[in-house]
Order: C-alpha cells, then sequence, then structure tokens
C-alpha cells in the first residue's frame, strides 16, 4: 500500500523541474535565494530601516480557524503514524518471510562449497605427498653423496697425515741436538760447497 | 518636516523580572507578577506567584538570570515551574494590597476542556484504497477502518483522549 503511494507520487516526478547536478548535494538540492547581488553589498538605502507590519488577524477568523487547524493537524499527525507503522509492519513481514529461504539456500550452497573443498583438499595432499617424497629422496641422495665426499676426503687426509708423520719421524733422526751439535759444526767446516757452476736459460744447473 | 518613525516597534512596555526582583525582599519571594502580554491577550487571569529567583547581578540590564514560580496560566495552576522568559521586559508588580483581588480565580476565568475523540474515521478516500488494497492480496476488509489519534502529553496541551478523562 505505502509503494503504491510511492509509485503515484514517482509518477508525477515529471512535473517537478530537474535543477543541474551541480546544485545538488547529498540528494538535497541547494538554490542560493541571493540571485543578482553578492551578500557583500550592503542593503540598499530605500531598505534599510524597513519593519515589516505584522499580518493582521480578524480575531473571530482566528476563533473561528484554530479549533478546525487543530483537529486537522490531530487527524494529520495520526495518519502519518498509521502509516509509518504500517511500512513498519509491511517490512518486518518481508524480512520474515525472506529469513528462512536465505538460510535455506545458504545451506543447500554451503554443503555444496564443503564437498567440493574436500575433494581439492584431497587433490592437495595427493600432489604435496608425491613432492615430499621426492623431495625426500633427492635429500638422501645428496647426503649419501656428501657423506661419501667425506669418508673420501677423510681418507685422504688421513694418509697424508700418515705419509707427514713418517717423513717428520725420518727426518727427526737428521735432527741437530745438542748433543750432535759438536759433530755437526766439524762436518760443516770439514765440507766445501763449490759455488763455480754454469746456469743455463732456463736456470738449469750446467 | 513630517516625522519617519524607523526601527522596529517595541511590542514590550515593562520591565524584566530580575529587575523587579532586584528592588524587592528576598529578590521577589512569594510575590505575584504578570505578564502585560498576557493580560492583553487572554480573558482569563494569568500570573505568577514567585518562589525562588535568581538574578544575574554581573549583567548591568538585569536581563540575565534564573526564576521559578507557581504558574497560573488563562485560569489553570501549573504548579511550580521555572520561569523561561524572565529577560522579557514584560513584567508587572501586583501590589500587595491588590494581591487577593487580583489571583481571585472567578468562572470566567475558566477554560472550556478539549476532549478529543480517541478515535476518528478514515479519510473516505484511503480508506476505500485500503480496502482495495485489503481485497487484492486476499485479506479479509469487513473490519471498519478506524483511525486512533494521538495527543502529546506535555504541560502546554490541555487537550485530552476521551479515553484518559
Amino acid at each position: 500500500m505505502c509503494s503504491q503511494l510511492v509509485r503515484a507520487s514517482q509518477a508525477v516526478k515529471f512535473l517537478i523541474t530537474e535543477f543541474p547536478p551541480c546544485l545538488k548535494l547529498h540528494n538535497v538540492t541547494v538554490l542560493s535565494v541571493r540571485w543578482r547581488k553578492p551578500r557583500w553589498v550592503p542593503k540598499s538605502q530605500s531598505k534599510l530601516f524597513y519593519v515589516r507590519e505584522p499580518t493582521a488577524i480578524l480575531a473571530e477568523e482566528y476563533e473561528m480557524l484554530k479549533p478546525k487547524y487543530d483537529a486537522y493537524r490531530t487527524e494529520m499527525k495520526a495518519l502519518r503514524y498509521f502509516f509509518l507503522q504500517a511500512n513498519k509492519a509491511e517490512r518486518r513481514q518481508e524480512i520474515a518471510r525472506t529469513e528462512g529461504i536465505d538460510a535455506k539456500k545458504d545451506e543447500v550452497q554451503h554443503i555444496k562449497a564443503l564437498e567440493i573443498n574436500r575433494k581439492w583438499n584431497e587433490e592437495c595432499a595427493r600432489l604435496r605427498e608425491e613432492r615430499l617424497l621426492k623431495e625426500r629422496e633427492k635429500k638422501e641422495e645428496i647426503e649419501y653423496h656428501k657423506q661419501l665426499k667425506k669418508q673420501q676426503e677423510d681418507q685422504i687426509t688421513k694418509t697424508e697425515t700418515e705419509s707427514f708423520v713418517a717423513q717428520s719421524l725420518e727426518s727427526s733422526e737428521k735432527f741437530i741436538t745438542m748433543e750432535n751439535l759438536d759433530e755437526e759444526i766439524e762436518k760443516l767446516l770439514d765440507s766445501k760447497t763449490d759455488y763455480n757452476i754454469g746456469f743455463r736459460s732456463k736456470s738449469q744447473k750446467q | 518636516m513630517r516625522i519617519r518613525y524607523v526601527g522596529r516597534i517595541a511590542h514590550f512596555k515593562g520591565k524584566t523580572l530580575y529587575e523587579i526582583a532586584c528592588n524587592l525582599k528576598n529578590f521577589g519571594e512569594g510575590r505575584v507578577v504578570t505578564r502585560l502580554n498576557f493580560l492583553n491577550r487572554y480573558p482569563e487571569k494569568s500570573y505568577y506567584r514567585l518562589t525562588k529567583v535568581q538574578p544575574d547581578l554581573t549583567d548591568l540590564k538585569l536581563r540575565e538570570g534564573v526564576a521559578w514560580g507557581e504558574k497560573i496560566f488563562r485560569g489553570d495552576n501549573l504548579g511550580v515551574r521555572k520561569i523561561e522568559t524572565g529577560q522579557k521586559t514584560d513584567w508587572k508588580l501586583i501590589p500587595k494590597e491588590e494581591e487577593t483581588d487580583f489571583c481571585k480565580l472567578t468562572e470566567k476565568d475558566k477554560r472550556d476542556q478539549r476532549i478529543v475523540p480517541a478515535t476518528v474515521p478514515f479519510p473516505p478516500f484511503l480508506e476505500a484504497w485500503l480496502k482495495q488494497d485489503l481485497r487484492r492480496k486476499g485479506k479479509d476488509d469487513s473490519a471498519p477502518f478506524v483511525l486512533n489519534l494521538r495527543i502529546e502529553k506535555s504541560f502546554t496541551n490541555r487537550a485530552k483522549l476521551s479515553t484518559e478523562q
């Protein structure tokens, strides 16, 4: 019923003048009343001391009209309240009517969505498992090769150290100690090295 | 030369409430004051019996302050209320000798009670439209359409619904 009235008022809209969009602000048409003179221009001399005479109200007319106006306004207020309540009731009914429907639809959609989601999850899990397996294998291989390499290197170092130790032991026998000192000095003094040799171009002894 | 009056007309010919109060003992507690406009406008008696007046003595024109008094407006006693219009230069003090005569409320100070009916029939065209709407929706349209009137409950509104008498 209220929607009908709204439609009727909308049908009459063509009678109302349409103001340009620049004057519309927050769905309210704003018009400035001062058309010709700007606001900072002072009042004209003829209008400076203008005082409006109050409209004459006839006593009998007022006495006759006032109760009629009171009755009219009371009824209009009651009508407005009636329409307000009717509108609210309609709105409540509409909500109640559509409440269940939406909930049911949502429920069905939810179940479907859950099913789809489950399938996706399964697929993702499968792919994930495969990937993880591959990665694990790869890791293990790398680990194995590392270990192998390490072992080899350890072996090498071991042999090297052993040889070094052997060499050192060997050479330690030839060390000059406090006991050998006198003997060695005597030996050196007795020996004589001859530097009279020739070199070739590639610094080789001739 | 013809005299030309300029400017606004003074509607008030009296003193402010606080001006009067400042010349009285206890700032006019217990005294009777009226507004000249009430005397001129309404045939019924209207006055205030002051209970407390607090003028703002920092105001040189004695326009500011607060006041409370028992309000008798157009023959109806509305009880002790705050006086909002103390700043208007419209007040008149009733001398103590004339108080009893002035405050006597006679038959002609009584106003008729306005009783408003609780319900009123709907406007006929609207009723027809609503009934048509009900029929369209398949609902029962035999019940008569009755508009419940609503009266604002305030001290200024003397009208009463017939159900609340």
